[in-house]
């Protein structure tokens, strides 16, 4: 270990160890710190360099001093100390005073400084700032103001059948679900026409045209929801929707059993609903094609809902 | 001349520090006492050190050797002072009643 007066400056020499590296950083970050600690911790750090166990906590130990001198250095006045000069016999004391503490710490005076920032900001920029700083820009800076996009165009709004032909019950409602038709589409190159309607008279060339369909449901004389809620269910509380598929011919009446599509969570609801759309056998509207009555399979929901 | 004692804001390595100390008040420690003891690196430990002297808790003074004798440099040692092991006593009586809600 070098002593203290063999020690070169960093700048002029190569170290060529991680003790000399050690060393050297030491001695730089001691004669960086506020000048009434220099002396002192240089020789208190390289004593305690000396301590240090391996070429790695050395170093390790010398990255911890160069840390410890932007400590010091930032704010010296709180580690005021009584400097004492050794060795050559000098009996001057110098004595820091140790610093008062003020009104508003550093700290704090810095966290109010930071606020203060953000509050004028926030007020100017709500209050035009930024058009005003685009103005006074030079002309080579050309901002553009973007206005509000215009609100979107919300489509009108669906109308749903009448249910109110059909149930008597409010409380119980069965939910019209018109989308899925389930089943054969025929395209119109051959008429097919229901017994119940005579055919009119069509040409004898095939007319490739659109077909005009709309699916069927649940129709007048369909029974209430109310008469098929499981009784059980009732005790319990129980509130949920069946989603059912129901193949109904031309004359409104059932053609299979119904299918559950989606389930209530319920098996009792479910058990209910199957019923109720068995018993609706003959009081189905068939779907029609260009208003004409077909046989087809749709969707439609039963909700049982207790009344609050 | 005396030293103010005045107070010095907590931190978990100040009180590994001054519990470095407490292992036998009496004792006088240098920087790497004090670092083996509170496992602390030297980048935090000599800002405690010097606060706490310059607070009054700690009182320095060079190790009395020749370093050509000995062969190393000579150390700073640090004591508790007799204000310093008072507050340090309160210090740790406060973290052990647990702070009241």
């Amino acid at each position: 270990m070098k002593s203290r007066d063999d020690l070169t400056s960093p700048a002029t020499s190569t170290p060529s160890s991680a003790d000399a590296w050690a060393t050297a950083l030491v001695q730089r970050a001691a004669r960086r710190s506020p000048p009434e600690l220099a002396e002192r911790l240089e020789e208190e750090w390289l004593a305690d360099l000396a301590e240090q166990p391996g070429a790695l906590a050395r170093l390790r130990f010398a990255l911890g001093c160069c840390w410890a001198k932007q400590v010091i250095s930032f704010d010296p006045v709180s580690f005021g100390v009584t400097a004492q000069r050794a060795a050559t016999g000098h009996s001057s004391i110098a004595v820091f005073a140790p610093h008062d503490n003020p009104l508003v710490s550093r700290r704090a005076l810095l966290l109010l400084l930071v606020v203060a920032m953000h509050g004028i900001l926030i007020y100017g920029f709500s209050n035009g700032l930024g058009h005003k700083v685009f103005q006074a820009l030079p002309p080579e800076f050309d901002g553009i103001f973007i206005d509000e996009p215009p609100p979107p165009v919300t489509a009108p709004p669906v109308t749903r059948p009448d249910m109110a032909a059909w149930t008597s019950d409010h409380r119980n409602v069965v939910d019209y679900v018109p989308p899925d038709l389930i089943g054969p589409i025929r395209e119109t190159q051959e008429y097919v026409p229901s017994p119940a309607y005579p055919p009119p008279d069509l040409p004898h060339e095939v007319i490739h045209r659109p077909v005009i369909r709309q699916v069927g449901g649940p129709g007048p004389g369909f029974p209430s929801t109310a008469d098929f809620y499981p009784s059980v269910s009732r005790r319990l509380g129980e509130s949920g929707a069946t989603t059912l598929q129901a193949c109904v011919d031309n004359h409104g009446r059932l053609v299979s059993d119904p299918q559950i599509k989606e389930s209530s969570g319920s098996t009792r609801l479910d058990a209910g609903a199957l019923a109720l759309a068995k018993a609706g056998s003959g009081h189905y509207r068939s779907s029609t094609e260009d208003g004409l009555p077909v046989t087809s399979c749709y969707a439609f929901r039963v909700r049982f809902q207790l009344k609050e | 001349m005396g030293r103010q004692d005045r107070h010095v804001r907590m931190s978990l390595q100040t009180l590994r520090v001054l519990e470095a100390f407490l292992e036998n008040p009496t004792d006088q420690l240098s920087g790497a006492d004090v670092q083996k003891r509170g496992h602390l690196s030297s980048g935090t430990l000599y800002p405690i050190l010097l606060r706490l002297e310059s607070a009054g808790w700690l009182v320095s003074r060079w190790e009395q050797v020749d370093p050509a004798s000995v062969g190393r440099p000579r150390r700073r040692l640090y004591r508790l002072t007799s204000s310093g092991l008072r507050r340090t006593g309160e210090v740790f009586a406060t973290f052990s009643r647990g702070v009241t809600a």
